[in-house]
Formats: structure tokens, C-alpha cells, sequence
């Protein structure tokens, strides 16, 4: 996290979880907390599609014994971002192009639906309108700011997607949602090149303008459109054989420090 | 050389070692599980201990714990570390959030059969009439996997069976619904 804006970021994900009512979950279990880590390291591109993850290693690397890390690797099977590997560990999962294509479409109706709710709802938190206009303002800063990490972004548009979860007002809805969004996460990092950034933060910025002025059919068109926009640009890289990130991935397990652990 | 102590330990985890030749395996476990919370024997809401499934199944704490990874996986239960495992309820999936997703999917399922020339006319099930819930879902499921494969799409059709297991857990009578939106 970059140090100029990681306040911002951090004060602005906590405002959402309050808003949202995610404020105060219980202290992860230790599995828990692991695979947390492991799905940030996947989802921010530092552990990609196809590579293994070794047990021993995450274990050395949090310093305990190798029981909890099997736990965590079968939290993150369950979520369908690793497929676990007998008693070597896992490997992080590698989508096939029909489950891609499959996964995008069902996310971008999902999220449709949820855009669309959010912005019927007929109570809405005034707050959390607030906060979606804010969130989606640091999205830009971040998009422009050279210093920001594709990790940044991303845990700044998950906090707007929490909030609009909420203004829906349908958990369930929300819940399923990011379960679908969750198997393709692996891909996030992938696409979301400084260029991409700018042009998704502005997507997300004209998605929650809808939202906020309640036009229904507009906003369901927008989120529909921006996830199969994100479907267009991996279907385009994989034609022009581009490399996923161009971006250097800064924490590999090997590499990184205790501190990155508590992100 | 000193015999070694022929005591033995009863924990859960002296037994679960020894009898770990022996009893069904996880999947089968997941299986009737399954069939067991969908036909009410586990309400939705219900806790399950581990000891309750090693004592019906007659198998390890082992199998037991995998069998509830499968289940989680497929969207029945939720395990948790303070709470074990638990049933889904309506406060999880209200019923009519559970349509808002069905319809949503049902239409893209109309659209992938629309794109491979497949109609749901030459597919049409028959209409379900089993009795047991469980029954009912199965048809359901083998339904779904014969669009799924018509639109050449597996993926979409597993995701819809998931919210189809979703309602015959929180919604059983209206499972029928679920099958009809199928034939049309």
C-alpha cells in the first residue's frame, strides 16, 4: 500500500464496512485469517493462475505448524480459488475458457440485478449514497496516482461493492454475487493495467452516478457492461498473447515481509 | 527393551486413527447428508454435529469434516469454527432473493440455447411429480445438466443448481416452480 494514500484507503474501507454493518466481524480464526492472505495475494496477482502454493512455505512464512494452512487451502478450495492438491498443498486455479466466459456472464447479470436494486431501493442510507460517491472518487485518485498498487484499487472496489450490496438491500443477492466474482478474482490483477484503471474507475464512476440519481435501466446496463467490458479485455489479451500485468509483483511469498501480512 | 504401554487412549483422536479402514467415504456421506437436509431431517437452520453424522454413518471424524467441506462447497451447510456446522436458513437465502438470482440465471440459460440452436421444447422434462424433496431435486439437477450440456454451458447450469439446492432447503414447495421455469 502506497504511504500517501493507505490512510484514505484504510479509513474509507472501514467507513464502508460500518455503514454496511460488516463492521465488527470476529477476529478471523487463524485458517481464516491465512486464507484471507493467500485470496489477497491471489486476487492482487502476486500468486498466479497455475502456480502451486506450497504448504510448508505459507506455513513457514506465518510461522505455524502446517494444520491451519491445510485448513485455509480447503477455505480457499471451497471459494473455488485454489484446487487442493493432495498433501502437497494446491495449486491456484486455473480457469478454462468456457468456465471464464461462463462466470463473466453470470457475474454481469448478478451485478446487474444488484446495480439495479440499489438504485430502486426505496429507502436508501444517505450514507452510504455519501460514501459510494466517495468511494468512487478514490478510485480515480488512485487510478491516476503513479505510487497506487493494483492491490489498492482493488480493496477500494470491493468496499464500493459492499456498499452497493447494501443499498440493495439483498444479502443473498450480494452474497452470490461475490461468490462468482471471487473465482474470477484470480484474473483482476491480470486486467487491471494503469491505463485499464483509469478506464474502469470512470465506468464505476458513471455506474454509481446512475445508482445515486435512481436510473434503474441505466445503472443495470452499466454494471452489466462493465463486467463484460473486464471479459472483452482478457479475451483481447489472450489473443495478443500480452503478459498479464507489466507491473513487477512486489510480494511474492518468498519475499514478503511480516508486515505485508497484516494488510 | 521396555514394552510399550498398552493403554489406550479413548479420545476422539485415538479413535478416529483406528477406524480409519472402515465406513462410507466422504462423498457418499455428502450425498445422503444431503438428501437428509433436503427432505427435512435437518431443518434449515439445524446444527449438525460431527458426532451425529460418525454415529448415523458409522464413519470417522475424518470423512465426517470432508463430507461437510463437500456440502459447504455445493452450498448447503456453512461451517464455521465457533458455530460448526449449520444448515442455510431464509435469513441466509430469503426466498425471494432466491428468485431475483433463478430468474436472472434462467434467462441467460434461455440465451446460451438460444446462441448453440438448442430449444428447451426438445429437452422439455416431464413434469416432477416425486414426492420426497430430494427426489424432486435430483430431477431437477438432471434437467439442468442436460441444458447445461444443450447450451455448452456446464458452468452456468452448476450455478443454477446451486440456488435450485438453495430453494429446496429454505422453499421445498416451491421447488416445483424451479423445474417448471425449466420447461419453458
Amino acid at each position: 500500500m502506497t504511504a500517501e494514500l493507505a490512510p484514505d484507503i484504510r479509513a474509507f474501507v472501514a467507513r464502508a464496512e460500518t455503514i454496511a454493518g460488516v463492521a465488527q466481524p470476529p477476529p478471523p480464526s487463524l485458517p481464516g485469517y491465512i486464507a484471507a492472505w493467500i485470496a489477497d495475494r491471489i486476487q492482487f496477482g502476486d500468486f498466479k493462475p497455475g502456480e502451486s502454493i506450497r504448504e510448508l512455505a505459507v506455513a513457514d512464512h506465518f510461522d505455524v505448524s502446517r494444520g491451519p494452512v491445510r485448513e485455509a487451502l480447503r477455505l480457499l478450495d471451497r471459494d473455488g480459488l485454489v484446487t487442493l492438491r493432495g498433501r502437497k498443498g494446491a495449486i491456484v486455479r486455473k480457469l478454462t475458457d468456457d468456465e471464464l466466459e461462463a462466470l463473466f456472464h453470470i457475474r454481469a447479470e448478478l451485478f446487474a440485478a444488484q446495480a439495479g436494486l440499489a438504485a430502486s431501493a426505496s429507502e436508501r442510507s444517505a450514507a452510504a449514497l455519501a460514501a459510494i460517491a466517495d468511494g468512487v472518487a478514490l478510485l480515480t485518485r488512485l487510478s491516476i496516482a503513479k505510487e497506487a498498487t493494483v492491490g489498492d484499487y482493488i480493496t477500494v472496489r470491493r468496499a464500493v461493492s459492499v456498499l452497493i450490496t447494501s443499498l440493495s438491500g439483498a444479502r443473498y443477492l450480494g452474497r452470490m454475487s461475490a461468490v462468482f466474482e471471487r473465482e474470477v478474482a484470480v484474473l483482476w490483477a491480470s486486467i487491471l493495467s494503469p491505463e485499464r484503471r483509469r478506464r474502469s474507475a470512470a465506468r464505476w464512476t458513471a455506474l454509481c452516478k446512475a445508482i445515486e440519481k435512481a436510473r434503474v435501466g441505466e445503472a443495470e446496463r452499466l454494471a452489466r457492461d462493465l463486467v463484460l467490458d473486464s471479459l472483452a479485455e482478457i479475451r483481447r489479451r489472450a489473443e495478443t498473447g500480452e503478459t498479464p500485468t507489466g507491473e513487477t509483483s512486489e510480494a511474492t511469498l518468498e519475499k514478503s515481509s511480516k508486515a505485508g501480512a497484516s494488510d | 527393551m521396555t514394552k510399550k504401554p498398552t493403554t489406550t487412549r479413548q479420545s476422539p483422536k485415538s479413535s478416529r486413527t483406528d477406524s480409519g479402514k472402515s465406513g462410507p467415504g466422504p462423498s457418499l456421506v455428502a450425498d445422503e447428508l444431503r438428501a437428509l437436509i433436503v427432505d427435512g431431517s435437518f431443518k434449515a437452520g439445524a446444527r449438525i454435529t460431527e458426532r451425529a453424522v460418525a454415529e448415523r454413518f458409522h464413519c470417522t471424524a475424518a470423512t465426517t469434516r470432508e463430507a461437510f467441506h463437500l456440502l459447504e462447497k455445493q452450498g448447503a451447510i456453512i461451517v464455521s469454527a465457533r458455530r460448526g456446522a449449520r444448515v442455510i436458513d431464509d435469513q441466509y437465502a430469503p426466498p425471494a432473493e432466491l428468485f431475483i438470482v433463478w430468474d436472472r440465471l434462467r434467462w441467460l440459460l434461455g440465451e446460451e440455447l438460444r446462441r448453440h440452436d438448442a430449444s428447451v421444447e426438445q429437452l422439455r422434462a416431464g413434469e416432477i411429480t416425486a414426492k420426497a424433496p430430494s427426489r424432486r431435486l435430483v430431477l431437477v439437477e438432471e434437467q439442468l445438466e442436460r441444458l447445461g450440456a444443450a447450451s455448452r454451458n456446464a458452468r452456468l447450469a452448476r450455478a443454477m443448481a446451486r440456488i435450485a439446492l438453495h430453494v429446496s432447503i429454505v422453499a421445498p414447495e416451491r421447488l416445483g416452480e424451479i423445474g417448471e421455469s425449466l420447461n419453458r
